[in-house]
């Protein structure tokens, strides 16, 4: 321990920033008792921690970090806790390190919420990133954590370094368990740092989505400035560069060219209003846009300006994806039936969003013909909803273990 | 192909823009069409917006990014016509750009970089020290976008010397015994931004020595975007050099491999010009509309020699702003610009880029 302890030193020489938590915290963690999942305290806290960020005024500006806020209060909580049984006979692994991606400002906050969840202590690495929700929700928690809620200080560590594989290891060694977020190059080179040997490593690699919308029924909503609002949460809110945003839009029904004007100029309103887009992405766009164009039979569907690119394909295959390039980029495709979107689900497929269609239909079509791809079937709006089954595990049971008597 | 001879007769900077757009309104459709004919992966791009060929106003001519260039070869002309494979230098672990040219497109390239420079000082008939080393120019196997740069220029020369030894350690007996030799006389100086900067000015600084090239001339390019991190600027760059060598003359030039001839050099206002072979536009992020004058967009870049590859319109990754149109104080004519910088390319795919690799 005195060993790792001077190793730790070291280390923090070489600039790991605490935003949240200090080195003797981390030092202590595998000391540290761990909790029940959903244990009465960690709701509390959780519940604090909505209410704070729901009434500092600030908070407003970003509607990332105020559907956290709705996201982890206990009554929303409650909700996953009492979908499970036994969890008296339950308990957090131990300690957790999280390596949180960069593109999602808030993803971070998931995860360490799954940690806590499940009864663990965590470090979190987040990205160097200035996302100015993150410095705002960072200081809100921290404020909860040196007053209400001390005791919870020995469980959260959160941690900014440059990559350096000695500090990865150094963490990784100390964990029970890991999630790695950001990707296939990133877990790649992040399961080159060894965990402890009971250790189990999650990997969220890179997944795509797609949506389906029944022409038909959107024509008869009544309100379509509302799904044109959902809509756009589920894609520009993050750029379209999450994995669950999706980027391929199967349109279904009879009325299908009606309804796709009707749809995109909705969206194009509210992007106009509220989308912000630099030069790097219009031209990752166009680039994207002409390598489209050279692998697949297509047409460019004309929009009033660069915040919108369709296209619109003949014939679909998995490969697609790699043509994605988020910033308000969307392959469209017409199907006449629902099998007709097999070809996208490989393992690359994470979440499916629609409207107007039963989800039972999609959830049957996925079964019935036994696919790689698909872990998520979501109405329109919903694509972001984080939920504490993620690519298709529980992650309270992976992170915890169960005691049989 | 599109026959350029009368523009050759030309003065680079003579045309007003009314006159140029003229021209361009009748040329630019032919190229186009000329590539449409000949490279069918181009058909298929302006195929899929359907594009109408008849379209002969400047600014809707489409554009393709540079990027493109790094994963297909857009060639429109039969393999067996390929004389030369142009490389660009990517920065280290990216792809390179791979321009193919026939014997008469290199040609028509020489000739139209000598017609620019000349507009500028008298290359033909000057001695040339070329500020790199001889190895570079050697492997014509991989062509470079620097060893093209530096061959080309120094066929003007009477008489060339390389600066640096094969490891870029100045070579200062041979430099001095060439600036004594012509003595007197106005020697070229010629290299890439960077290496001018890393290899001879630091060099020179770190040596102490003080090299005395006020009769010289220094043409140099290639960007400033491997100088980004010792953060020097134009001005910078010239003051310093100026110190240690009292050179004056310093002519900064615009290209890239993917265009290369029809380079815009930097005046003695300090002003980037268009020759009657090139044009700029500055375009929106957003909308990819017309910047106004001033305003920093993405610098697009048209060029009349790129006939035996689609690169006769491509929409770069640099931001620059126009100054004006006809009315630069040096008193060529045409569009004059700046180039304020370049885009930050991101590589955020999926949820990827968590950790920046080295």
């Amino acid at each position: 321990m005195i060993e790792d302890v001077v190793i730790l030193m070291s280390l923090i020489n070489k600039n790991i920033q605490f935003v949240s938590g200090s080195i003797s915290i981390t030092e202590n963690m595998n000391k540290q008792r761990v909790s029940m999942p959903f244990s009465e305290e960690t709701l509390l806290f959780f519940d604090a921690l909505s209410m704070s960020i729901l009434k500092t005024p600030e908070s407003k500006k970003f509607s990332d970090l105020v559907a956290f806020a709705f996201w982890c209060r206990k009554k929303h909580l409650l909700k996953f806790k009492n979908s499970k049984n036994n969890l008296d006979s339950s308990l957090g692994l131990g300690l957790l390190f999280h390596i949180a991606p960069s593109n999602v400002a808030l993803n971070f906050a998931y995860s360490l919420a799954i940690g806590l969840l499940a009864g663990n202590n965590n470090i979190v690495r987040i990205s160097s990133k200035p996302f100015l929700q993150v410095q705002l929700l960072l200081k809100i928690m921290n404020q909860l954590l040196e007053n209400d809620f001390f005791s919870f200080r020995s469980k959260i560590c959160i941690v900014q370094y440059e990559y350096n594989a000695e500090i990865t290891g150094y963490f990784s060694s100390l964990a029970d368990g890991r999630l790695i977020w950001g990707g296939d190059e990133t877990i790649k080179n992040i399961r080159t740092s060894q965990l402890k040997p009971n250790g189990i490593d999650v990997g969220f690699y890179n997944r795509n989505s797609i949506a389906i919308i029944n022409a038909d029924n959107y024509l008869v909503h009544e309100n379509k400035k509302y799904l044109a609002q959902y809509f756009y949460n589920d894609t520009y809110l993050n750029d379209q560069k999450a994995c669950s945003s999706p980027s391929i839009i199967f349109w279904i029904g009879e009325n299908k060219s009606e309804a796709k004007a009707k749809f995109w100029s909705e969206l194009t309103e509210l992007v106009n209003e509220k989308y912000k887009i630099l030069a790097n992405q219009t031209i990752d766009k166009l680039e994207k846009f002409y390598e489209v164009a050279l692998k697949y039979e297509c047409q460019k569907i004309a929009t009033s300006n660069e915040l919108i690119t369709r296209i619109n394909l003949l014939e679909i295959d998995q490969e697609i994806f790699d043509y994605c390039c988020g910033n308000g980029f969307f392959i469209e495709t017409d199907i006449e039936s629902l099998i007709e979107i097999l070809p996208v689900c490989s393992k690359k497929l994470q979440t499916i969003t629609y409207f107007g269609l039963d989800a039972e239909a999609i959830k049957k079509t996925i079964i019935d013909n036994g696919v790689a791809g698909c872990d998520r079937i979501v109405k329109m709006g919903n694509a972001l909803e984080f939920n504490t089954v993620w690519d298709g595990k529980d992650l309270i049971d992976t992170f915890s273990r169960k005691i049989v008597t | 192909m599109l026959d350029l001879s009368f523009l050759l007769d030309k003065d680079a900077f003579s045309f007003d823009n009314i006159r140029k757009r003229a021209i361009y309104k009748e040329l630019l459709p032919q190229l186009v069409k000329h590539h449409y004919d000949n490279c069918l992966d181009y058909k298929k791009m302006l195929d899929v917006q359907s594009y109408d060929l008849s379209i002969s106003i400047l600014e809707d001519i489409p554009f393709l990014p540079v990027s493109l260039f790094k994963k297909y070869e857009l060639k429109s002309m039969l393999d067996l016509d390929v004389y030369k494979v142009l490389k660009s230098s990517g920065t280290t672990g990216q792809n390179v750009s791979k321009i193919y040219l026939d014997k008469n497109n290199a040609a028509l390239q020489q000739k139209v970089l000598l017609k620019i420079v000349s507009d500028f000082c008298q290359i033909t008939r000057n001695p040339m020290l070329i500020l790199d080393t001889s190895e570079t120019i050697k492997n014509r196997l991989n062509f470079s976008a620097r060893s093209a740069a530096i061959l080309g220029f120094s066929l003007f020369g009477t008489d060339k010397c390389f600066a640096f030894d094969n490891d870029f350690k100045l070579d200062l007996s041979a430099v001095n015994l060439f600036l004594e030799k012509h003595r007197g006389k106005q020697i070229m100086l010629f290299g890439f931004t960077f290496i001018v900067w890393k290899y001879l000015y630091k060099q020179l600084v770190m040596q102490g020595i003080k090299l005395d090239l006020s009769d010289c001339i220094l043409i140099h390019g290639g960007g400033w975007k491997k100088l980004k991190d010792e953060a020097v600027s134009n001005t910078e760059f010239k003051s310093s050099l100026k110190k240690q060598t009292s050179l004056k003359n310093i002519y900064d030039y615009y290209g890239m491999a993917e265009q290369t001839g029809s380079i815009y050099l930097e005046c003695s206002e300090g002003h980037l010009h268009c020759s009657i072979f090139s044009e700029i536009i500055i375009r929106n992020a957003t909308d990819f509309s017309e910047c106004n004058i001033g305003e920093i967009g993405i610098v697009q870049v048209v060029s009349l020699l790129a006939q035996s590859y689609c690169g006769h319109s491509l929409l770069t990754e640099d931001l620059g702003k126009l100054i004006g149109i006809d009315d630069c104080k040096c008193g060529r004519k045409g569009k004059y610009f700046n180039i304020t910088g370049r885009v930050e390319k991101s590589d955020d795919r999926g949820c990827s880029d968590t950790y920046e690799f080295n």
